[in-house]
């Protein structure tokens, strides 16, 4: 597939290659931008914006990085422009930091309608940015650690390394409210 | 998530944390995966800690399942798409037309020019023949200034045809509007 999408874009033909990009890349665009957003509609309308930018941009794409590379950083702009959109809100990068600690005691106590995968989900939410994007993906992508690695443009053993921090750091995390509910 | 207590107060064998991570993940390369499997039948700590992190993978599975895009997705792309390719091809048209006004515009000017030089020339071969039927009858008036109907004839024409030249020149370096202001 990337051979045919390069043989059109060498050639000229945008319009076919674009053809070809969609099935090929809309699936994993919409996954990270799932990964980053952590909602499914934003994603979609992201990920149709990115698909936009990348037919717009397409005559000017001179292959000089991976086409594959190309389209997940006009994924991540678009979805960090749609961040930077929303209102601010706080962020724990550091989770042993008193501001994350205090996050997670009132988390671990707060009402959850599903105990076991609401709790998890907002003890996901105390990890740093990195970490939890990973995570997400790592998920999305059917625990795949080179797509994720590809997905974030990340050495493969810096994703190893953020996904063993967070999982261990959620297992912490999350062993008080297993000894609090026996 | 039960895994062994035993985590918490003493946690897996040194160096092994990373290792076993990725023996949950089932990436770890064949032979280190052995050793693990054959190590973690003896250790209780380092088993508790992948138990620990197998219910933590586990339980994200379920509260991360899969998304899929919606089905009119492609068909929503492909509107914004044609509509985008319709308004290009109105800005194509338009840049097209803009180029093909100012070439139409250089044609004229160029063409102008020359029509304004010819007709200088004209009018000078008109006035040299005009000076020449009726300078043998004012002849005797220009007597004093000694000049001969031929070269009072020749004289006008030449001021005339420079006289056009000029204009043509002045005109063909004027300014002219853009299509669009």
């Amino acid at each position: 597939m990337g051979t045919a999408i390069d043989g059109h874009l060498a050639a000229g033909r945008h319009a076919q290659a674009f053809d070809l990009i969609v099935p090929e890349y809309r699936d994993r665009v919409f996954r990270l931008a799932c990964s980053i957003l952590k909602d499914r509609a934003a994603a979609e309308d992201a990920a149709q914006e990115t698909l936009v930018r990348v037919w717009k941009a397409l005559p000017g794409f001179d292959g000089r990085a991976q086409l594959g590379t190309w389209i997940y950083a006009i994924t991540r702009n678009t979805c960090l422009m749609e961040l930077r959109k929303r209102k601010p809100t706080v962020s724990f990068d550091d989770p042993d930091s008193p501001e994350a600690q205090a996050a997670a005691a009132r988390i671990a106590t707060g009402p959850a309608s599903d105990p076991e995968h609401d709790n998890l989900l907002r003890l996901l939410e105390a990890l740093p940015t990195n970490q939890q994007q990973a995570v997400r993906l790592f998920y999305l992508e059917e625990r795949s650690y080179e797509a994720v690695a590809e997905a974030l443009e990340m050495p493969l053993g810096t994703v190893k390394n953020l996904l063993f921090r967070a999982r261990r750091r959620l297992m912490e995390l999350a062993r008080p409210q297993e000894v609090a509910a026996a | 998530m039960n895994a062994d207590r035993a985590y918490s107060s003493l946690g897996p064998c040194e160096g092994n944390e990373f290792d076993l991570v990725e023996y949950v993940d089932d990436a770890c390369a064949p032979e280190r995966r052995v050793a693990l499997a054959s190590h973690l039948q003896s250790c209780g700590r380092c088993r508790a800690f992948v138990d620990g992190i197998a219910a933590v993978t586990e339980s994200l599975a379920r509260a991360l399942p899969p998304m899929a895009l919606s089905p009119e997705f492609d068909a929503k792309l492909q509107d914004r798409i044609a509509g985008l390719a319709r308004n290009a091809g109105r800005e194509a048209a338009r840049v097209n037309a803009e180029q093909e006004y100012r070439g139409a515009l250089a044609s004229l000017r160029r063409g102008f020019t020359w029509n304004a030089a010819l007709d200088a020339v004209a009018a000078a071969a008109v006035g040299g023949g005009v000076v020449s039927a009726i300078a043998p009858r004012v002849l005797p008036a220009l007597e004093f200034a000694q000049v001969s109907p031929a070269t009072l004839s020749l004289g006008i024409g030449a001021a005339g045809l420079l006289a056009g030249l000029v204009a043509a020149l002045a005109l063909s370096r004027q300014p002219w509007p853009s299509p669009t202001g």
